[in-house]
């Protein structure tokens, strides 16, 4: 009898235990999908483009574009996008005021720009620079794609 | 190990089919998030990313929440409502008197050591199923929410629209409508079981009556 009640005991106390294990690691699970490591390198991208900029770097510039913006600033120019980024008049940045990163996405704000980012294979590129706020609206932007 | 997998074969194939399904929720979901982000310019990411995005996480734990509220509210709900037929149904409505609940004299030799204890240990063990159930799911709900709002975000900035609060995703439609389209789908299903279980049967199963048993026989199971 003694036996028995040893074995429902430890059982019920393993359950518990067992119990507390899951409900940590759905914590954990749902806490690491939202935290990233991230905001470095993101805002180390977007620094890079506005330092280009003001080196009139557009090559450099471009390469730290997304494809799909590369795309829309050399239809939308008629231009190659070297040339067509450094006329697009994305302003001189300030200091970063925010960096907010969620997941493949990125917003780095400055003191006098908005600069939003996606995670590629290949690093952290522009998908939208020189944005202003529209409320309730997308931001409006002087380069972005897609 | 023959003997033990004979013995838990119900659980055992559960868990075999959730981790089957689990693994292929992550490759649908891993492919479809990619083609996404293909689709609105975005970079593609590999399943190990995929597999601590935010993106899986919510649709992980948006289910998992309305299962286990699911069978909660089942849980508690056939303490205090009856449904005259149904072999889910207790005969009347209550808790239960001591000699029903095998507690104080009416415990046996092999009774829960925490049944037998009596105090607020028998009174913890008394409602112990609805406490786990209750406890995993508000914590599945709140993975949810967090997970949800990570998400939310992802796409706003996406978008090129601000992120919101956590706070601000709780009252969002977003949250509401991921929460609400599982719970109603849980709700009918089990309401439909309960009720079905009525005039239909399935021999063999614990979930049915016995085949030959008359409709109007209540809390009667096969099992």
């Amino acid at each position: 009898m003694s036996q028995a009640v040893q074995t429902g005991c430890s059982g019920y106390s393993r359950s518990v235990r067992s119990l507390a294990a899951a409900i940590a690691l759905v914590v954990l699970f749902s806490l690491s999908a939202c935290s990233s490591g991230n905001d470095d390198a993101a805002t180390q991208a977007a620094e890079q483009l506005h330092a280009s900029l003001r080196t009139e770097d557009g090559s450099a510039a471009c390469a730290l574009l997304s494809d799909a913006v590369q795309e829309e600033l050399s239809e939308s120019q008629g231009s190659s996008c070297e040339s067509a980024v450094m006329a697009a008049g994305i302003p001189d940045s300030g200091r970063v005021v925010e960096v907010k990163v969620y997941g493949t996405s990125a917003l780095v704000r400055y003191d006098e720009d908005v600069v939003f980012l996606g995670e590629f294979p290949d690093g952290w590129k522009v998908t939208a620079a020189g944005c202003s706020p529209h409320a309730g609206a997308p931001y409006d932007c002087q380069v972005q794609g897609g | 190990m023959r003997t033990f997998i004979r013995n838990n074969s119900l659980s055992v194939f559960f868990l075999v089919i959730f981790l089957a399904a689990l693994v292929g929720q992550a490759f649908a979901g891993w492919a479809q998030f990619n083609d996404q982000q293909v689709a609105s310019g975005m970079g593609e990411i590999g399943l190990g990313r995929y597999l601590t995005s935010a993106d899986y996480a919510v649709d992980v734990t948006e289910n998992w929440q309305s299962e286990y509220l699911q069978f909660l509210l089942y849980i508690l709900a056939t303490v205090f409502f009856i449904q005259k037929g149904s072999p889910e149904s207790p005969t009347h409505a209550g808790l239960g008197d001591d000699k029903e609940q095998k507690l104080g004299r009416h415990t046996v030799d092999d009774s829960p050591a925490w049944a037998k204890a009596g105090g607020v240990r028998t009174s913890i063990f008394s409602w112990s199923l609805t406490i786990v159930m209750a406890s995993i799911f508000f914590v599945s709900w709140l993975a949810q929410s967090i997970a949800g709002w990570a998400a939310f975000n992802e796409t706003r900035l996406e978008d090129r629209l601000d992120p919101i609060s956590w706070g601000a995703y709780l009252t969002n439609p977003d949250f509401w409508a991921r929460t609400l389209q599982n719970w109603q789908s849980e709700f009918l299903a089990v309401g439909s079981m309960a009720v079905l279980a009525i005039y239909l049967r399935q021999r063999g199963s614990a979930e049915s009556k016995p085949v030959g048993e008359p409709h109007e026989s209540t809390g009667v199971s096969a099992g």
